[in-house]
Protein backbone atom coordinates (compact mmCIF):
# COMPACT_ATOMS: atom_id res chain seq x y z
CA UNK A 1 0.00 0.00 0.00
CA UNK A 2 1.42 3.57 -0.57
CA UNK A 3 1.16 6.25 1.52
CA UNK A 4 -0.25 9.06 -0.45
CA UNK A 5 0.51 12.72 0.08
CA UNK A 6 -2.97 13.96 -0.63
CA UNK A 7 -6.20 11.66 -0.97
CA UNK A 8 -8.04 12.75 -4.43
CA UNK A 9 -11.40 12.30 -3.28
CA UNK A 10 -12.16 12.39 -7.21
CA UNK A 11 -9.51 13.15 -9.38
CA UNK A 12 -10.36 16.45 -11.50
CA UNK A 13 -10.14 14.72 -14.77
CA UNK A 14 -13.85 14.41 -16.36
CA UNK A 15 -15.81 17.17 -13.86
CA UNK A 16 -17.10 19.90 -15.21
CA UNK A 17 -19.25 22.56 -14.21
CA UNK A 18 -22.32 24.84 -15.88
CA UNK A 19 -21.39 28.08 -17.42
CA UNK A 20 -24.49 29.58 -16.27
CA UNK A 21 -23.27 30.18 -12.79
CA UNK A 22 -26.06 32.99 -11.28
CA UNK A 23 -24.17 32.45 -7.92
CA UNK A 24 -20.79 33.51 -9.04
CA UNK A 25 -19.87 36.67 -9.23
CA UNK A 26 -18.05 36.56 -11.95
CA UNK A 27 -20.38 35.00 -14.43
CA UNK A 28 -22.40 38.76 -14.26
CA UNK A 29 -19.12 40.46 -14.46
CA UNK A 30 -18.20 37.81 -17.57
CA UNK A 31 -22.10 38.57 -18.82
CA UNK A 32 -22.16 42.68 -18.10
CA UNK A 33 -18.46 43.17 -19.84
CA UNK A 34 -18.90 41.08 -23.25
CA UNK A 35 -22.53 42.96 -23.24
CA UNK A 36 -20.82 46.33 -23.71
CA UNK A 37 -17.96 44.50 -25.55
CA UNK A 38 -20.74 43.56 -27.96
CA UNK A 39 -22.47 47.12 -28.62
CA UNK A 40 -18.80 48.92 -29.06
CA UNK A 41 -17.77 46.56 -31.50
CA UNK A 42 -20.63 46.08 -33.70
CA UNK A 43 -20.34 50.24 -33.87
CA UNK A 44 -16.57 49.65 -35.38
CA UNK A 45 -17.80 47.39 -37.74
CA UNK A 46 -21.47 48.47 -38.61
CA UNK A 47 -20.20 51.43 -40.92
CA UNK A 48 -18.42 49.10 -43.54
CA UNK A 49 -21.38 47.26 -43.97
CA UNK A 50 -23.23 50.39 -44.90
CA UNK A 51 -20.42 51.68 -47.15
CA UNK A 52 -19.45 48.35 -49.06
CA UNK A 53 -21.81 45.62 -48.57
CA UNK A 54 -20.12 43.06 -50.80
CA UNK A 55 -17.00 43.80 -49.53
CA UNK A 56 -17.66 43.77 -45.70
CA UNK A 57 -20.14 40.37 -46.30
CA UNK A 58 -16.41 38.79 -47.70
CA UNK A 59 -14.22 39.81 -44.61
CA UNK A 60 -17.30 38.42 -42.71
CA UNK A 61 -17.45 35.06 -44.59
CA UNK A 62 -13.41 34.76 -44.82
CA UNK A 63 -12.42 35.36 -41.30
CA UNK A 64 -15.28 33.39 -39.85
CA UNK A 65 -13.92 30.68 -42.33
CA UNK A 66 -10.46 31.29 -40.89
CA UNK A 67 -11.67 30.60 -37.38
CA UNK A 68 -13.46 27.38 -37.85
CA UNK A 69 -10.14 25.92 -39.35
CA UNK A 70 -8.48 26.89 -36.21
CA UNK A 71 -11.11 26.09 -33.68
CA UNK A 72 -10.87 22.32 -35.65
CA UNK A 73 -7.06 22.82 -35.20
CA UNK A 74 -7.03 23.43 -31.18
CA UNK A 75 -9.89 20.45 -30.60
CA UNK A 76 -6.98 17.94 -32.31
CA UNK A 77 -5.02 18.86 -29.83
CA UNK A 78 -8.04 18.77 -26.94
CA UNK A 79 -9.01 15.56 -27.62
CA UNK A 80 -8.51 13.81 -24.32
CA UNK A 81 -11.17 15.53 -22.38
CA UNK A 82 -12.46 18.25 -24.75
CA UNK A 83 -13.61 21.65 -23.45
CA UNK A 84 -17.66 21.85 -23.94
CA UNK A 85 -18.60 24.09 -26.57
CA UNK A 86 -20.38 26.51 -24.71
CA UNK A 87 -16.93 27.55 -22.73
CA UNK A 88 -15.14 27.76 -25.69
CA UNK A 89 -17.78 30.01 -27.06
CA UNK A 90 -17.11 32.48 -23.70
CA UNK A 91 -13.94 32.45 -24.12
CA UNK A 92 -14.19 33.48 -27.85
CA UNK A 93 -16.77 36.08 -26.60
CA UNK A 94 -14.05 37.39 -24.38
CA UNK A 95 -10.97 37.64 -25.92
CA UNK A 96 -13.64 39.04 -29.65
CA UNK A 97 -15.80 41.61 -27.61
CA UNK A 98 -14.28 42.16 -24.23
CA UNK A 99 -10.35 42.14 -24.66
CA UNK A 100 -10.67 43.81 -28.01
CA UNK A 101 -12.47 47.13 -26.53
CA UNK A 102 -10.47 47.36 -23.01
CA UNK A 103 -7.36 47.12 -24.97
CA UNK A 104 -8.41 50.14 -27.61
CA UNK A 105 -8.98 51.94 -24.63
CA UNK A 106 -5.98 51.30 -22.98
CA UNK A 107 -3.80 51.35 -26.10
CA UNK A 108 -4.74 55.30 -26.34
CA UNK A 109 -3.79 56.15 -23.16
CA UNK A 110 -0.75 54.18 -23.15
CA UNK A 111 0.45 55.81 -26.10
CA UNK A 112 -0.44 59.00 -25.22
CA UNK A 113 1.58 58.35 -21.27
CA UNK A 114 4.60 57.48 -23.56
CA UNK A 115 4.56 60.29 -25.19
CA UNK A 116 4.71 62.23 -22.42
CA UNK A 117 7.10 60.24 -20.80
CA UNK A 118 9.38 60.14 -23.85
CA UNK A 119 8.60 61.70 -26.67
CA UNK A 120 5.54 62.18 -29.26
CA UNK A 121 7.65 61.04 -32.09
CA UNK A 122 9.20 57.92 -30.22
CA UNK A 123 5.36 57.02 -29.44
CA UNK A 124 4.18 57.03 -32.65
CA UNK A 125 6.95 54.53 -33.87
CA UNK A 126 6.87 52.22 -31.16
CA UNK A 127 2.92 52.52 -30.20
CA UNK A 128 2.31 48.89 -32.00
CA UNK A 129 5.19 47.61 -30.17
CA UNK A 130 4.25 49.07 -26.49
CA UNK A 131 0.56 49.78 -26.12
CA UNK A 132 -0.60 46.64 -28.00
CA UNK A 133 1.57 44.02 -25.37
CA UNK A 134 1.25 45.81 -22.20
CA UNK A 135 -2.53 45.68 -22.47
CA UNK A 136 -3.76 43.34 -24.86
CA UNK A 137 -1.66 39.98 -23.53
CA UNK A 138 -2.92 40.65 -19.97
CA UNK A 139 -6.68 41.43 -20.73
CA UNK A 140 -7.02 37.93 -23.01
CA UNK A 141 -5.12 36.37 -20.09
CA UNK A 142 -7.90 37.25 -17.94
CA UNK A 143 -10.39 35.55 -20.23
CA UNK A 144 -8.81 32.34 -18.81
CA UNK A 145 -9.01 33.24 -15.24
CA UNK A 146 -12.61 34.35 -15.92
CA UNK A 147 -13.36 30.96 -17.52
CA UNK A 148 -11.77 29.33 -14.21
CA UNK A 149 -13.66 31.79 -11.64
CA UNK A 150 -16.92 31.12 -13.33
CA UNK A 151 -16.19 27.38 -13.53
CA UNK A 152 -13.01 26.22 -11.67
CA UNK A 153 -13.49 22.27 -12.49
CA UNK A 154 -13.55 22.99 -15.85
CA UNK A 155 -9.83 24.00 -15.94
CA UNK A 156 -8.15 20.48 -15.05
CA UNK A 157 -5.59 20.32 -16.78
CA UNK A 158 -2.60 22.63 -17.97
CA UNK A 159 -3.35 21.82 -21.50
CA UNK A 160 -6.57 23.18 -20.73
CA UNK A 161 -5.47 26.51 -20.39
CA UNK A 162 -3.68 26.14 -23.68
CA UNK A 163 -6.96 25.68 -25.35
CA UNK A 164 -8.95 28.35 -23.51
CA UNK A 165 -6.23 30.94 -24.01
CA UNK A 166 -5.93 29.75 -27.73
CA UNK A 167 -9.50 30.35 -27.78
CA UNK A 168 -9.57 33.87 -26.44
CA UNK A 169 -6.17 34.71 -28.89
CA UNK A 170 -7.90 33.77 -31.95
CA UNK A 171 -11.15 35.01 -31.45
CA UNK A 172 -8.98 38.38 -30.46
CA UNK A 173 -7.26 38.14 -33.61
CA UNK A 174 -10.63 37.27 -35.73
CA UNK A 175 -12.40 40.64 -34.50
CA UNK A 176 -9.02 42.65 -34.82
CA UNK A 177 -8.74 41.43 -38.25
CA UNK A 178 -11.99 41.73 -39.33
CA UNK A 179 -12.17 45.48 -38.18
CA UNK A 180 -8.78 46.20 -39.81
CA UNK A 181 -10.48 44.84 -42.72
CA UNK A 182 -13.35 47.14 -41.94
CA UNK A 183 -11.29 50.07 -42.46
CA UNK A 184 -9.40 48.98 -45.57
CA UNK A 185 -12.66 48.38 -47.08
CA UNK A 186 -13.65 52.45 -45.98
CA UNK A 187 -9.88 53.46 -46.86
CA UNK A 188 -10.35 51.55 -50.68
CA UNK A 189 -13.70 53.32 -51.26
CA UNK A 190 -12.06 56.79 -50.27
CA UNK A 191 -9.47 56.60 -53.22
CA UNK A 192 -11.62 54.37 -55.70
CA UNK A 193 -9.69 50.86 -55.20
CA UNK A 194 -11.89 47.78 -55.33
CA UNK A 195 -12.91 47.12 -51.77
CA UNK A 196 -12.32 43.31 -52.91
CA UNK A 197 -9.32 42.91 -53.16
CA UNK A 198 -8.03 44.74 -50.38
CA UNK A 199 -10.12 42.00 -48.67
CA UNK A 200 -7.84 39.30 -50.57
CA UNK A 201 -5.02 41.52 -49.53
CA UNK A 202 -5.36 41.67 -46.04
CA UNK A 203 -6.58 38.14 -45.42
CA UNK A 204 -3.27 36.86 -47.25
CA UNK A 205 -0.77 39.19 -44.84
CA UNK A 206 -3.15 38.85 -41.71
CA UNK A 207 -4.43 35.45 -42.49
CA UNK A 208 -2.05 33.25 -44.24
CA UNK A 209 1.24 34.80 -42.74
CA UNK A 210 0.72 36.44 -39.77
CA UNK A 211 -2.49 34.02 -38.63
CA UNK A 212 -0.23 31.29 -37.40
CA UNK A 213 2.09 33.42 -35.60
CA UNK A 214 0.43 36.00 -33.69
CA UNK A 215 -2.36 36.41 -30.96
CA UNK A 216 -3.37 32.72 -30.52
CA UNK A 217 0.21 31.10 -30.03
CA UNK A 218 1.01 34.36 -27.16
CA UNK A 219 -2.27 33.79 -25.82
CA UNK A 220 -2.04 29.92 -25.68
CA UNK A 221 1.64 30.44 -23.91
CA UNK A 222 -0.03 32.64 -21.71
CA UNK A 223 -3.10 29.99 -20.96
CA UNK A 224 -0.83 27.70 -20.14
CA UNK A 225 1.12 29.79 -17.61
CA UNK A 226 -2.50 30.63 -15.79
CA UNK A 227 -3.55 26.77 -15.59
CA UNK A 228 0.08 25.76 -14.47
CA UNK A 229 -0.51 28.01 -11.32
CA UNK A 230 -4.15 26.62 -10.48
CA UNK A 231 -4.03 22.98 -11.53
CA UNK A 232 0.25 22.18 -11.50
CA UNK A 233 1.52 20.24 -8.69
CA UNK A 234 4.69 20.69 -8.49
CA UNK A 235 6.75 24.14 -6.10
CA UNK A 236 4.87 26.15 -4.62
CA UNK A 237 1.59 28.16 -5.88
CA UNK A 238 4.28 31.33 -5.23
CA UNK A 239 6.74 29.73 -8.05
CA UNK A 240 4.15 28.84 -10.26
CA UNK A 241 3.21 32.48 -10.39
CA UNK A 242 6.74 33.16 -11.42
CA UNK A 243 6.46 30.96 -14.18
CA UNK A 244 3.21 31.93 -15.27
CA UNK A 245 4.52 35.77 -14.83
CA UNK A 246 7.22 34.46 -17.19
CA UNK A 247 4.91 33.34 -19.66
CA UNK A 248 2.84 36.06 -19.67
CA UNK A 249 6.14 38.44 -20.36
CA UNK A 250 7.69 35.79 -22.92
CA UNK A 251 3.83 36.32 -25.19
CA UNK A 252 4.73 39.85 -24.45
CA UNK A 253 7.91 40.25 -25.69
CA UNK A 254 7.19 38.16 -29.18
CA UNK A 255 4.13 39.99 -29.84
CA UNK A 256 6.45 43.61 -28.77
CA UNK A 257 8.95 42.15 -31.30
CA UNK A 258 6.41 41.37 -33.85
CA UNK A 259 5.15 44.86 -33.65
CA UNK A 260 8.55 46.40 -33.40
CA UNK A 261 8.89 49.21 -36.62
CA UNK A 262 12.13 47.30 -37.77
CA UNK A 263 9.94 44.11 -38.43
CA UNK A 264 7.44 46.20 -40.20
CA UNK A 265 6.20 43.53 -42.96
CA UNK A 266 5.64 45.83 -46.59
CA UNK A 267 6.63 42.91 -49.26
CA UNK A 268 6.00 38.98 -49.30
CA UNK A 269 9.84 38.63 -48.37
CA UNK A 270 9.03 40.90 -44.92
CA UNK A 271 5.95 38.61 -44.44
CA UNK A 272 7.96 35.61 -44.80
CA UNK A 273 11.22 36.66 -42.89
CA UNK A 274 9.08 38.13 -40.22
CA UNK A 275 7.16 34.73 -39.62
CA UNK A 276 10.39 32.96 -39.61
CA UNK A 277 12.13 35.27 -37.23
CA UNK A 278 10.27 36.24 -34.27
CA UNK A 279 7.22 33.55 -35.56
CA UNK A 280 8.61 30.40 -35.20
CA UNK A 281 10.39 30.75 -32.14
CA UNK A 282 7.14 31.45 -30.66
CA UNK A 283 5.66 28.77 -31.93
CA UNK A 284 8.26 26.12 -30.72
CA UNK A 285 7.67 27.45 -27.29
CA UNK A 286 4.44 26.71 -27.53
CA UNK A 287 4.76 23.80 -29.09
CA UNK A 288 7.34 22.28 -26.40
CA UNK A 289 5.29 23.45 -23.11
CA UNK A 290 2.05 21.88 -24.71
CA UNK A 291 4.13 18.90 -25.51
CA UNK A 292 5.24 18.50 -21.87
CA UNK A 293 1.37 18.93 -21.19
CA UNK A 294 0.11 16.26 -23.47
CA UNK A 295 3.01 13.42 -21.85
CA UNK A 296 1.15 14.59 -18.37
CA UNK A 297 -1.84 13.40 -20.17
CA UNK A 298 -0.28 10.37 -22.09
CA UNK A 299 0.93 8.93 -18.80
CA UNK A 300 -2.11 9.37 -16.92
CA UNK A 301 -3.94 7.69 -19.91
CA UNK A 302 -1.36 4.75 -20.03
CA UNK A 303 -0.88 4.24 -16.25
CA UNK A 304 -5.64 3.99 -16.07
CA UNK A 305 -5.43 1.65 -19.09
CA UNK A 306 -3.52 -0.53 -18.03
CA UNK A 307 -6.37 -2.25 -15.78
CA UNK A 308 -8.49 -1.91 -18.55
CA UNK A 309 -6.95 -5.42 -21.24
CA UNK A 310 -8.00 -6.86 -23.06
CA UNK A 311 -10.10 -4.13 -24.25
CA UNK A 312 -7.07 -1.74 -24.95
CA UNK A 313 -3.93 -3.80 -25.71
CA UNK A 314 -0.40 -2.63 -24.23
CA UNK A 315 0.08 -2.01 -28.05
CA UNK A 316 -2.85 0.24 -28.55
CA UNK A 317 -1.71 2.35 -25.45
CA UNK A 318 1.31 2.84 -27.07
CA UNK A 319 -0.72 4.16 -29.92
CA UNK A 320 -3.14 5.99 -28.00
CA UNK A 321 -0.59 7.78 -26.08
CA UNK A 322 0.47 10.84 -27.96
CA UNK A 323 -1.21 12.84 -30.92
CA UNK A 324 1.53 11.59 -33.64
CA UNK A 325 1.00 7.84 -32.66
CA UNK A 326 -2.62 8.35 -32.82
CA UNK A 327 -2.49 9.47 -36.52
CA UNK A 328 0.48 7.43 -37.63
CA UNK A 329 -1.85 4.13 -36.76
CA UNK A 330 -4.90 5.39 -38.53
CA UNK A 331 -2.71 6.31 -41.06
CA UNK A 332 -1.15 2.80 -41.35
CA UNK A 333 -4.77 1.55 -41.53
CA UNK A 334 -5.98 3.74 -44.30
CA UNK A 335 -3.20 2.23 -46.61
CA UNK A 336 -3.26 -1.34 -45.08
CA UNK A 337 -7.06 -2.02 -45.08
CA UNK A 338 -9.02 0.88 -46.71
CA UNK A 339 -10.30 4.40 -45.44
CA UNK A 340 -13.33 3.00 -43.76
CA UNK A 341 -11.03 0.42 -41.74
CA UNK A 342 -9.26 3.82 -40.54
CA UNK A 343 -12.75 5.50 -39.39
CA UNK A 344 -13.64 2.53 -37.36
CA UNK A 345 -10.03 2.75 -35.67
CA UNK A 346 -10.32 6.50 -35.30
CA UNK A 347 -13.84 5.97 -33.57
CA UNK A 348 -12.20 2.95 -31.67
CA UNK A 349 -9.39 5.41 -30.42
CA UNK A 350 -11.97 8.05 -29.20
CA UNK A 351 -14.22 5.37 -27.05
CA UNK A 352 -10.47 4.16 -25.44
CA UNK A 353 -9.76 7.60 -24.20
CA UNK A 354 -13.50 8.14 -23.45
CA UNK A 355 -13.10 5.02 -21.35
CA UNK A 356 -9.87 5.98 -19.60
CA UNK A 357 -11.67 9.52 -18.74
CA UNK A 358 -14.61 7.38 -17.35
CA UNK A 359 -12.67 5.70 -15.17
CA UNK A 360 -10.70 8.22 -13.97
CA UNK A 361 -13.71 9.76 -12.74
CA UNK A 362 -15.83 7.17 -11.37
CA UNK A 363 -15.17 3.79 -9.68
CA UNK A 364 -15.05 0.99 -12.04
CA UNK A 365 -19.08 -0.59 -11.35
CA UNK A 366 -19.95 2.84 -12.25
CA UNK A 367 -22.52 2.78 -15.24
CA UNK A 368 -20.80 5.30 -16.78
CA UNK A 369 -17.80 3.24 -17.00
CA UNK A 370 -19.48 0.11 -17.81
CA UNK A 371 -21.23 2.01 -20.85
CA UNK A 372 -17.80 3.31 -21.97
CA UNK A 373 -16.40 -0.55 -21.89
CA UNK A 374 -19.07 -1.48 -23.73
CA UNK A 375 -18.70 0.71 -27.11
CA UNK A 376 -15.04 0.24 -26.85
CA UNK A 377 -15.94 -3.99 -26.71
CA UNK A 378 -18.79 -2.83 -29.54
CA UNK A 379 -16.20 -1.32 -31.65
CA UNK A 380 -13.50 -4.08 -31.50
CA UNK A 381 -15.77 -6.57 -32.61
CA UNK A 382 -17.43 -4.23 -35.24
CA UNK A 383 -17.46 -6.16 -38.81
CA UNK A 384 -14.18 -5.26 -40.42
CA UNK B 1 -6.01 0.84 -1.47
CA UNK B 2 -6.66 -1.11 -3.95
CA UNK B 3 -3.66 -1.85 -6.77
CA UNK B 4 -5.64 0.63 -9.15
CA UNK B 5 -5.37 3.49 -7.24
CA UNK B 6 -1.81 3.12 -6.38
CA UNK B 7 -1.50 3.65 -9.87
CA UNK B 8 -3.70 6.70 -10.36
CA UNK B 9 -1.72 7.76 -6.97
CA UNK B 10 1.87 7.09 -8.80
CA UNK B 11 0.40 10.16 -11.92
CA UNK B 12 0.38 13.61 -10.31
CA UNK B 13 -2.61 14.11 -9.29
CA UNK B 14 -5.13 16.06 -11.63
CA UNK B 15 -6.45 19.27 -10.85
CA UNK B 16 -5.44 19.07 -7.28
CA UNK B 17 -2.37 20.83 -6.16
CA UNK B 18 -0.45 18.88 -3.89
CA UNK B 19 1.16 22.16 -2.51
CA UNK B 20 -2.29 23.98 -2.16
CA UNK B 21 -3.36 20.99 -0.11
CA UNK B 22 -0.75 19.69 2.20
CA UNK B 23 0.14 16.13 2.92
CA UNK B 24 -3.00 14.67 4.17
CA UNK B 25 -5.48 17.31 3.59
CA UNK B 26 -8.39 16.30 1.68
CA UNK B 27 -9.49 19.26 -0.84
CA UNK B 28 -13.19 19.08 -0.93
CA UNK B 29 -14.71 19.54 -4.54
CA UNK B 30 -16.72 22.58 -2.93
CA UNK B 31 -14.12 24.13 -1.10
CA UNK B 32 -12.04 24.36 -4.55
CA UNK B 33 -15.12 25.05 -6.23
CA UNK B 34 -15.56 28.61 -4.82
CA UNK B 35 -12.06 28.84 -3.99
CA UNK B 36 -11.16 32.58 -4.36
CA UNK B 37 -14.59 33.22 -6.40
CA UNK B 38 -14.96 36.71 -5.14
CA UNK B 39 -11.56 37.95 -4.98
CA UNK B 40 -10.59 36.68 -7.94
CA UNK B 41 -13.26 38.33 -9.68
CA UNK B 42 -12.72 41.37 -7.63
CA UNK B 43 -9.22 41.24 -8.79
CA UNK B 44 -10.42 41.04 -12.66
CA UNK B 45 -12.89 44.00 -12.20
CA UNK B 46 -9.84 45.83 -10.85
CA UNK B 47 -7.72 45.00 -13.87
CA UNK B 48 -10.15 46.03 -16.34
CA UNK B 49 -11.06 48.91 -14.42
CA UNK B 50 -7.43 50.06 -14.41
CA UNK B 51 -7.36 49.56 -17.78
CA UNK B 52 -10.36 51.42 -18.71
CA UNK B 53 -10.37 54.06 -16.87
CA UNK B 54 -6.75 54.50 -14.54
CA UNK B 55 -4.70 54.61 -17.57
CA UNK B 56 -6.77 57.07 -19.16
CA UNK B 57 -6.95 59.35 -16.08
CA UNK B 58 -3.43 59.35 -16.27
CA UNK B 59 -3.02 59.98 -19.14
CA UNK B 60 -5.02 63.18 -19.49
CA UNK B 61 -3.69 64.18 -15.90
CA UNK B 62 -0.47 64.31 -17.73
CA UNK B 63 -1.73 66.29 -20.58
CA UNK B 64 -2.61 68.87 -18.27
CA UNK B 65 0.47 68.88 -16.15
CA UNK B 66 2.41 69.25 -19.04
CA UNK B 67 0.91 72.41 -20.07
CA UNK B 68 -0.86 74.00 -17.06
CA UNK B 69 -1.41 77.12 -17.48
CA UNK B 70 0.43 78.06 -21.50
CA UNK B 71 -2.25 76.16 -23.27
CA UNK B 72 -4.60 78.14 -25.71
CA UNK B 73 -6.66 76.74 -28.51
CA UNK B 74 -7.14 78.10 -31.97
CA UNK B 75 -10.85 77.65 -33.40
CA UNK B 76 -11.02 77.65 -37.07
CA UNK B 77 -13.80 76.65 -39.51
CA UNK B 78 -13.73 73.40 -41.06
CA UNK B 79 -14.95 74.22 -44.43
CA UNK B 80 -18.08 72.78 -46.04
CA UNK B 81 -17.89 70.52 -49.46
CA UNK B 82 -15.95 70.89 -51.28
CA UNK B 83 -12.75 71.37 -48.70
CA UNK B 84 -10.89 74.30 -49.62
CA UNK B 85 -7.58 74.65 -47.21
CA UNK B 86 -7.33 76.88 -44.11
CA UNK B 87 -4.88 78.25 -43.29
CA UNK B 88 -4.03 79.38 -39.44
CA UNK B 89 -1.63 81.66 -38.03
CA UNK B 90 0.42 80.67 -35.02
CA UNK B 91 1.21 82.90 -32.70
CA UNK B 92 4.58 84.24 -31.86
CA UNK B 93 5.96 82.17 -28.96
CA UNK B 94 3.84 79.27 -29.59
CA UNK B 95 3.26 76.07 -30.91
CA UNK B 96 1.77 73.27 -31.99
CA UNK B 97 0.47 71.06 -29.03
CA UNK B 98 2.49 67.53 -29.73
CA UNK B 99 2.01 65.72 -26.68
CA UNK B 100 -1.24 63.80 -27.65
CA UNK B 101 -1.78 60.38 -29.31
CA UNK B 102 -4.04 58.49 -30.34
CA UNK B 103 -6.78 60.15 -28.32
CA UNK B 104 -9.89 59.37 -30.22
CA UNK B 105 -10.70 63.11 -31.18
CA UNK B 106 -7.42 64.23 -31.75
CA UNK B 107 -5.71 63.50 -35.65
CA UNK B 108 -2.50 63.82 -35.95
CA UNK B 109 -0.52 64.47 -39.12
CA UNK B 110 3.07 64.92 -39.30
CA UNK B 111 4.73 66.94 -42.02
CA UNK B 112 8.39 66.48 -42.74
CA UNK B 113 9.05 69.63 -40.31
CA UNK B 114 6.25 70.09 -38.19
CA UNK B 115 4.11 67.85 -36.55
CA UNK B 116 0.31 69.04 -36.05
CA UNK B 117 -2.01 67.73 -33.92
CA UNK B 118 -5.72 68.62 -34.78
CA UNK B 119 -8.22 68.74 -32.15
CA UNK B 120 -11.40 67.98 -33.50
CA UNK B 121 -13.95 70.29 -31.01
CA UNK B 122 -16.82 68.14 -32.33
CA UNK B 123 -17.94 64.65 -31.46
CA UNK B 124 -16.06 62.27 -34.27
CA UNK B 125 -18.71 61.14 -36.73
CA UNK B 126 -21.33 58.71 -35.80
CA UNK B 127 -21.66 55.47 -38.54
CA UNK B 128 -24.82 56.83 -39.76
CA UNK B 129 -22.79 60.10 -40.79
CA UNK B 130 -19.74 58.05 -42.28
CA UNK B 131 -21.32 57.48 -45.93
CA UNK B 132 -22.33 60.91 -46.24
CA UNK B 133 -19.29 61.99 -45.23
CA UNK B 134 -17.72 59.47 -47.56
CA UNK B 135 -19.61 60.57 -50.45
CA UNK B 136 -18.43 64.23 -49.84
CA UNK B 137 -14.98 63.23 -49.87
CA UNK B 138 -15.53 61.24 -53.06
CA UNK B 139 -17.16 64.33 -54.86
CA UNK B 140 -14.28 66.67 -53.35
CA UNK B 141 -11.38 64.77 -54.88
CA UNK B 142 -13.40 64.48 -58.59
CA UNK B 143 -13.74 68.68 -58.13
CA UNK B 144 -10.18 69.26 -56.43
CA UNK B 145 -8.21 66.57 -58.53
CA UNK B 146 -6.47 66.43 -55.32
CA UNK B 147 -5.23 62.79 -54.84
CA UNK B 148 -6.53 62.62 -51.04
CA UNK B 149 -5.02 60.50 -48.41
CA UNK B 150 -3.19 57.32 -49.26
CA UNK B 151 -1.63 55.96 -45.75
CA UNK B 152 1.12 55.84 -45.76
CA UNK B 153 2.39 57.84 -48.84
CA UNK B 154 3.17 61.12 -48.93
CA UNK B 155 0.48 63.63 -49.68
CA UNK B 156 1.34 67.19 -51.50
CA UNK B 157 -0.70 70.02 -51.01
CA UNK B 158 -1.17 72.79 -53.23
CA UNK B 159 1.44 74.98 -52.47
CA UNK B 160 3.70 72.36 -52.80
CA UNK B 161 4.15 71.73 -49.25
CA UNK B 162 4.51 68.26 -48.18
CA UNK B 163 3.04 65.87 -45.55
CA UNK B 164 2.38 62.40 -44.66
CA UNK B 165 -0.37 61.07 -43.17
CA UNK B 166 0.79 58.57 -40.20
CA UNK B 167 -1.79 57.55 -38.10
CA UNK B 168 -5.36 58.03 -37.42
CA UNK B 169 -6.60 57.45 -34.44
CA UNK B 170 -10.30 57.22 -34.80
CA UNK B 171 -11.62 54.54 -37.66
CA UNK B 172 -14.48 56.19 -38.42
CA UNK B 173 -13.68 59.20 -39.43
CA UNK B 174 -9.98 58.16 -40.72
CA UNK B 175 -9.73 59.60 -43.97
CA UNK B 176 -11.89 62.49 -43.53
CA UNK B 177 -9.20 65.37 -42.21
CA UNK B 178 -5.66 65.91 -43.68
CA UNK B 179 -3.67 68.96 -42.88
CA UNK B 180 -0.22 69.91 -44.07
CA UNK B 181 1.77 71.99 -41.93
CA UNK B 182 4.39 73.98 -44.13
CA UNK B 183 5.98 76.80 -42.09
CA UNK B 184 6.35 76.84 -38.69
CA UNK B 185 4.17 79.99 -37.72
CA UNK B 186 1.50 78.73 -40.42
CA UNK B 187 -0.37 76.01 -40.45
CA UNK B 188 -2.31 75.09 -43.33
CA UNK B 189 -5.12 72.56 -42.74
CA UNK B 190 -7.65 70.95 -44.76
CA UNK B 191 -10.09 69.76 -43.03
CA UNK B 192 -13.20 68.87 -44.89
CA UNK B 193 -15.03 66.37 -41.94
CA UNK B 194 -18.24 68.06 -41.50
CA UNK B 195 -19.48 66.67 -38.28
CA UNK B 196 -21.87 68.35 -40.17
CA UNK B 197 -24.20 67.47 -42.89
CA UNK B 198 -25.99 70.71 -42.64
CA UNK B 199 -22.91 72.77 -42.92
CA UNK B 200 -19.31 73.59 -41.61
CA UNK B 201 -17.92 72.64 -38.24
CA UNK B 202 -15.62 74.07 -36.24
CA UNK B 203 -12.05 72.37 -35.37
CA UNK B 204 -9.60 73.79 -32.36
CA UNK B 205 -6.08 73.50 -33.11
CA UNK B 206 -4.43 73.33 -29.44
CA UNK B 207 -1.38 75.68 -28.91
CA UNK B 208 1.06 75.33 -26.04
CA UNK B 209 4.25 77.74 -25.22
CA UNK B 210 7.18 77.25 -27.18
CA UNK B 211 10.03 76.13 -25.45
CA UNK B 212 13.15 77.95 -26.00
CA UNK B 213 11.74 80.86 -27.40
CA UNK B 214 10.76 83.97 -26.40
CA UNK B 215 7.17 84.23 -25.48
Amino acid sequence: VIAPRVVETTPAWGQSDSLFEPRRSAFWLFAFLVVVGAHVVLGWVAAAFDASPAGAWLALGIWAAYLVVFVLAIAALDLLEPEPPAFLAAAALWGGLVATWVGDVANDAINTIVAHLVDPAFALRWSDAIAGPASEEVLKGLGVVVVILIAPRQVNTVLDGFVYGAMVGLSFQVVENFHKTMIAIENAIFVNVDPVGEVQNLFVERGVFGGVFSHAIWSGIVGLGVAYVVVGTRGTRATRALLAVGALLAAAGFHAVWNAPQFVAHTLDDLIARGVVIGLPALLLLAILVGFALLRDARWIDAILQSEEPLVSADERRELVTFAARHRAVWKEWRGSGWRAAARLRRRQRAQIRLAVAAARWPAGDARVVTARARVRRLRTAAP
Amino acid sequence: VSPRHEQLLRVPARGVSLAATGPGRVLSESARTHAGGLGGTLAVLGIILGYLFLLPWIADALDDAATPTARRTVAFPVPATPARDVTISVPEGWEVDRSRVGDEQRIHLVDEDLQVWLTVATAPPGPDQVEHALAQERRAVEETGRVRFAEPAAVRGPDGLTGRVVQYANPVTQGLIGAWGGQDRLVRVRASWAGARDGPAEAVLVLVRSLGRPA
